[in-house]
């Protein structure tokens, strides 16, 4: 009986997980040689990438080093209300591409649920802002979110390259968002922000989450990014060894199993070749549906290995985070923290996925993400 | 020659004691002032967190409320599951045949947490460096909430944060 006690809380606690898992069993059963196939699938670099950044992003978190940054800035507003959205939006671009946008999630929407209980803002209009500004921020870093380590790693993008292709799409949406601030904010009825407390800063852990940080930049573009991962062990080992037991390993079986599972897809479905004959301007419409239905960085995975075309496919799955909720892993972890209706994430969040994913589809016309 | 230095000097060695790793601060008590303060400003910004349920070898179950600000727990506050109430610091209670309910603890906890308020006493950890204001819940001592030497500052107890935030993931 404990037995079935614990299989049962654990399918309900890892629901993605084991779907993966069944999923990744029926192709098997299905076809044999998909296990030869496995090897070739698994990026193993973007997997150490993205399993270092969980542990940074986490270890800064606990540091305070996130939070004295969001507060000391949401400080500045002096409360006033219009500013406050704004400084909202700014600090998220400024964390989420260091932390990873579900890192900027954490920090920025426990805050923002206080700051809408002693403003009088809506909790469910800055909730959705943070998770906009966490997705579009974090494409400016290759190490900003998973889909982005994923294409970096796989088309060995120079660090130069990838920055100064992400730019013009990084700009549109700050001032797309910039814009539906002032849109939303006109018919506001606020009261002025007090100063929130502080916590206080953990400083031998935000230095060596920084150093860390720096190490897994340098050595993934070396290519060697298990270095990396050797470095932040060892400083966070040093620093608070508790963090090691508390990273959600879990979450890199389900990115593991993403890449076996979204990898098959296309072969089961014998549209390799399709995709690949696909137009950068295709390219660009798929990979935007595609992150609509099954989350961009499935929709990535799914793509990736059969395109040359990495600059559409960055711009579709990037602007694909956003829309519907499940665009992007970080949507859900900002309506469980929350706990905002769907409905009400949708109101906000779908206009400004139609202006913007209308936008880049002209960045792509004019050659840009050509 | 070089290993029997080695080893007179590891006799000569003074056994090493454990002290205070820097001066004893000088506290003053304006900053306990600014302390109570600081818990008195953040008490309303304070939610109650998940609640986190250990089931013992013997089927007994014990339950705690994290108190959160701002996605840092702050201390843990000992739930009653016979009585559904808060219990007081130091009372875990070890509740055997009863049915817990997480979400109708997170939804009482909700509760409880809004009628908190601060006792405007505080004592001094040296150790932690920290003020510590006791927070009561009806007669109930239940929470202490930690602040920085100068009343600046709120101290989260990491280790629980550290838990919460893997929960959620």
């Amino acid at each position: 009986m404990k037995l079935w006690r614990c299989v049962y809380d654990f399918i309900m606690r890892e629901k993605l997980l084991v779907t993966l898992l069944i999923l990744f069993l029926l192709f098997l059963i299905y076809d044999h040689s998909l296990v030869e196939r496995v090897p070739e699938y698994v990026n193993m670099n973007a997997l150490i990438v993205i399993f270092t950044l969980l542990m940074i992003s986490r270890s800064l978190h606990v540091s305070g080093l996130t939070n004295q940054v969001a507060v000391r800035i949401l400080s500045r507003t002096k409360g006033l209300p219009r500013a406050t959205l704004f400084y909202i939006v700014l600090i998220t671009y400024l964390l989420a591409p260091f932390i990873m946008n579900d890192g900027a999630i954490f920090v920025m929407v426990p805050l923002v649920i206080v700051v809408a209980e002693l403003s009088g803002h809506e909790e469910a209009l800055l909730v959705t802002l943070v998770a906009l500004s966490a997705n579009l921020a974090s494409i400016i870093l290759p190490i900003g979110n998973p889909q982005d380590i994923v294409i970096w790693t796989h088309y060995g993008v120079s660090l130069p390259d990838y920055v100064l292709a992400s730019l013009p799409l990084y700009f549109l949406s700050l001032g797309l968002l910039a814009l539906y601030v002032i849109f939303l904010s006109r018919r506001l009825v606020i009261k002025k922000l007090p100063l929130l407390p502080r916590v206080r800063l953990d400083k031998k852990l935000s230095i060596a989450s920084i150093a860390s940080l720096i190490a897994i930049i340098i050595t993934a573009q070396l290519k060697n990014p298990l270095i990396g991962l050797i470095i932040t062990l060892a400083l966070i080992l040093l620093s608070r060894p508790r963090i090691l037991i508390e990273v959600d390993y879990s979450l890199l079986v389900v990115f593991l199993l993403m890449f076996i599972d979204f990898s098959e897809i296309p072969h089961l479905l014998g549209v390799q070749s399709l995709i690949s004959m696909l137009t950068p301007f295709q390219v660009y419409g798929v990979s935007l549906v595609l992150s609509q239905v099954i989350s961009n960085v499935p929709a990535t995975i799914a793509i990736i290995r059969h395109t040359v075309y990495w600059k559409p496919l960055f711009a579709g799955v990037n602007i694909g985070g956003v829309g519907f909720l499940p665009g992007s892993m970080a949507n859900i972890i900002a309506l469980r923290l929350s706990r905002m209706k769907i409905r009400d994430y949708h109101r906000y969040a779908l206009p400004f996925f139609i202006v913007l994913g209308l936008l880049g589809l002209a960045l792509v016309y004019i050659g840009l993400y050509g | 020659m070089g290993t029997t230095i080695t080893i007179i000097g590891v006799i000569l060695m003074p056994i090493r004691i454990r002290g205070p790793s820097r001066e004893p601060r000088r506290i003053r008590p304006e900053d306990a002032v600014k302390a109570i303060s600081l818990v008195k400003e953040g008490i309303k910004l304070f939610i109650a967190g998940p609640p986190i349920i250990h089931r013992g070898p013997a089927g007994e179950i014990h339950v705690d409320v994290p108190l959160m600000y701002n996605g840092y727990a702050l201390d843990r506050i000992h739930y009653d599951p016979y009585t559904n109430t808060f219990s007081p610091k130091g009372r875990p209670v070890h509740a055997v045949n009863v049915q817990v309910s997480r979400d109708t603890v997170w939804e009482l906890s909700k509760q409880y947490v809004k009628e908190l308020y601060v006792i405007e006493a505080v004592e001094y950890r040296e150790p932690e460096d920290a003020w510590v204001v006791p927070l009561a819940w009806r007669c109930f001592i239940v929470a202490h909430i930690k602040v920085s030497y100068d009343g600046e500052e709120l101290v989260p107890d990491y280790p629980l944060t550290e838990e919460i935030t893997g929960r959620l993931m």
